[in-house]
């Protein structure tokens, strides 16, 4: 852009905020009058008192020329009377690609493994659950938090398959996974 | 599942990111004062065992086959006129947990319709990366970010920036599942480089992270990232999040680089982070919290390191794994063009202020004279753990008064940048919004 162009392009915004200064006010004044606008794009020039401050600290009433603009905007009907409006449903779609695994019929004599992400006290919560677990079902197999790798949030995919994988390696038939929080 | 009273929907959501029913296998919650110290009560564990056996044994889930779930059919609403029916969308929006409280204009076939023409790619299309947006796991398709945008009270020459943050944040090394999920108040702030701030109207200048006429963009990009995240991603307070504040999490931060302000000898954060000077590509980071610090509270030194002096007791950060990894979160400071000359006059660069801030972040207690328990308010961290971590943008105007901090919610998180594609319309979606909106303003800083 030539430094001519600049200067023009300067020049044309303050006579844009000028401009846009007057716009507004017709705006607001025309909105009380509570007319619904019409679908067409209709001009019309109205004028508007405008009340100004001056340092003498006389008010006076300058009349103003302004140029209103009306239009429909995104095919959106604005006529009155009845109106139907359709919209898109904003969910989209899901997809579930696996399902929960099916429940145990018994813990009697199955492997129960608990895993960790080692935050909010599970350090505590997971090995007091295996000692109850274990009293009420003697011959269930408990395989405690730390013999699994320990989880996180941030793990990248080959992290979490290395605890998938530790977890088919000890044979578990359920988990019990925590904290969560 | 063992959970924290109150997370249930929370981890049922992420379940739904896992590609899973978004339900969880029994329902065990703890009392939250359980979770705090190593002293706590442990007896709700005796007193609720039974639900653990339950979980494993008797949890039924409801939905037990796999598949595309689709979206609903268009929603059709009638009123007496044009008023009555758009308030009644704006309910029905409320009501399925859609909105944010801000009236929304109603995404109809033709509004989204016009969205689109923002881009050449498919409704249907799927984002590169995991193509869903997590905690929920919904998918995400260009159509559902063209009826975002329309919520959004937006226009299509802004959706090449939306695309762009969309497919940055859901990239996993964004961690945005628990960015989403934690207490923390967390959001997302996008920094757009290049050309194309000025010409879609979004800030660089004054009062840049707040609304503006002239410049609409960044309240209606921002926003419609928020629902993204709430309606694919199922952030919905005290629901799929539990963020105790949420702030900043109406509109996001959505702000373009004041490459017109920027000291020419500077490298813009487009250039930082691979790009040519002026291409258009946006960068994202995970924000936990943010300060606006006024410079002349500060003292001693020169004008550059007084003022840089007072700043660093705000500077705070979180957590970290490849601590020297340069895209490590680190979040942004912000400094208006106005202070940015000021240091490139005193002969600072863009690096030697990166390395002062770091340099100075790691002294040890009580070697800062104006914070007495430690340089900086770390949670266990230091700021950075090299000059290159630490993010400047300039932005904010000329005036040299105060600079903005936003802190990153962890360094877990992996700062993103993508370029952003413009259609091949593109002169005509300017030159139209140049008719419906008025001349350009351009950067007014």
């Amino acid at each position: 852009m030539s430094s001519e162009e600049k200067e023009e392009r300067r020049i044309s915004r303050r006579k844009f905020v000028k401009g846009a200064a007057a716009a507004g006010v017709g705006a607001g004044v025309l909105a009380a009058c509570g007319s619904t606008p019409a679908p067409q794009i209709v001009k019309e020039t109205v004028e508007v008192p405008v009340e100004i401050e001056k340092i003498v600290q006389q008010t006076v009433e300058v009349p103003v020329e302004v140029t209103r603009i009306v239009e429909t905007s995104g095919g959106v009907p604005m006529e009155a009377g009845p109106v139907t409006l359709e919209v898109l449903d904003p969910r989209g779609a899901s997809v579930v690609t696996q399902v929960h695994a099916p429940r145990l019929d018994t813990l009697e004599g199955k492997t129960i493994c608990l895993l960790s992400n080692n935050i909010w006290q599970s350090w505590r919560t997971q090995p007091l659950i295996g000692e109850l677990l274990q009293k009420q079902y003697p011959t269930a197999k408990i395989i405690p938090w730390t013999e699994i790798p320990v989880f996180s949030e941030s793990f990248s995919p080959e992290q979490y398959a290395e605890v998938v994988a530790a977890v088919k390696a000890a044979g578990c038939d359920g988990a019990i996974v925590g904290n969560a929080g | 599942m063992i959970i924290r009273d109150g997370f249930t929907t929370q981890v049922a959501l992420s379940f739904g990111g896992l590609g899973l029913p978004v339900e969880v296998p029994s329902t065990f919650e703890l009392p939250h004062t359980v979770f705090f110290t190593d002293e706590s009560d442990l007896s709700p564990v005796n007193e609720n065992i039974d639900k653990v056996i339950y979980g494993l044994t008797k949890w039924e889930p409801k939905i037990t086959s796999t598949g595309v779930y689709p979206a609903g059919p268009n929603i059709v609403v009638q009123g007496k006129d044009h008023e009555e029916a758009v308030d009644k969308v704006n309910n029905v929006f409320l009501r399925e947990l859609w909105g944010d409280g801000l009236p929304i204009t109603p995404p109809t076939p033709q509004r989204v319709a016009w969205i689109m023409t923002g881009t050449d790619l498919d409704p249907d299309y799927i984002l590169p990366g995991p193509g869903t947006v997590l905690e929920k796991g919904g998918t995400l398709s260009v159509e559902s970010l063209a009826i975002f945008l329309a919520m959004a009270g937006g226009r299509p020459e802004y959706f090449p920036v939306v695309l762009a943050i969309a497919e940055a944040i859901t990239d996993p090394a964004w961690q945005l599942g628990g960015v989403t999920a934690t207490t923390r108040s967390t959001f997302p702030a996008a920094i757009v480089s290049g050309t194309i701030g000025n010409q879609i109207r979004l800030n660089s200048g004054y009062g840049c992270l707040g609304p503006d006429p002239r410049h609409p963009a960044n309240m209606s990009i921002g926003r419609t990232i928020r629902f993204m995240l709430q309606i694919l991603g199922g952030a919905i307070a005290g629901i799929g999040t539990m963020s105790n504040f949420g702030g900043q999490r109406i509109t996001n931060v959505v702000v373009a680089e004041d490459e017109e302000g920027i000291p020419l000898s500077w490298p813009t954060l487009g250039e930082d982070r691979g790009f040519a000077r002026g291409e258009n590509a946006v960068t994202v980071d995970a924000i936990g919290n943010w300060y606006c610090h006024n410079l002349s509270t500060t003292g001693g030194g020169d004008a550059v390191t007084g003022s840089l002096l007072g700043m660093l007791p705000f500077l705070t950060c979180r957590g970290a794994e490849e601590r020297d990894d340069p895209d490590r979160s680190n979040g942004f400071i912000m400094f208006p063009d106005g202070f940015a000359q000021l240091c490139d006059e005193a002969g600072w660069s863009k690096m030697d202020v990166k390395t002062w801030i770091y340099e100075n972040c790691n002294r040890t207690t009580g070697e800062n004279p104006l914070w007495s328990e430690g340089i900086c308010r770390t949670w266990r961290e230091p700021y950075a753990y090299n000059p290159e971590q630490v993010m400047l943008v300039v932005c904010g105007g000329a005036q040299a008064q105060h600079t903005y901090v936003m802190n990153s919610v962890t360094k877990r998180v992996e700062r993103q940048s993508r370029a952003i594609s413009l259609p091949k319309n593109w002169d005509e979606l300017l030159a139209q919004a140049e008719e419906d909106l008025g001349p350009n303003p351009g950067h007014t800083g």
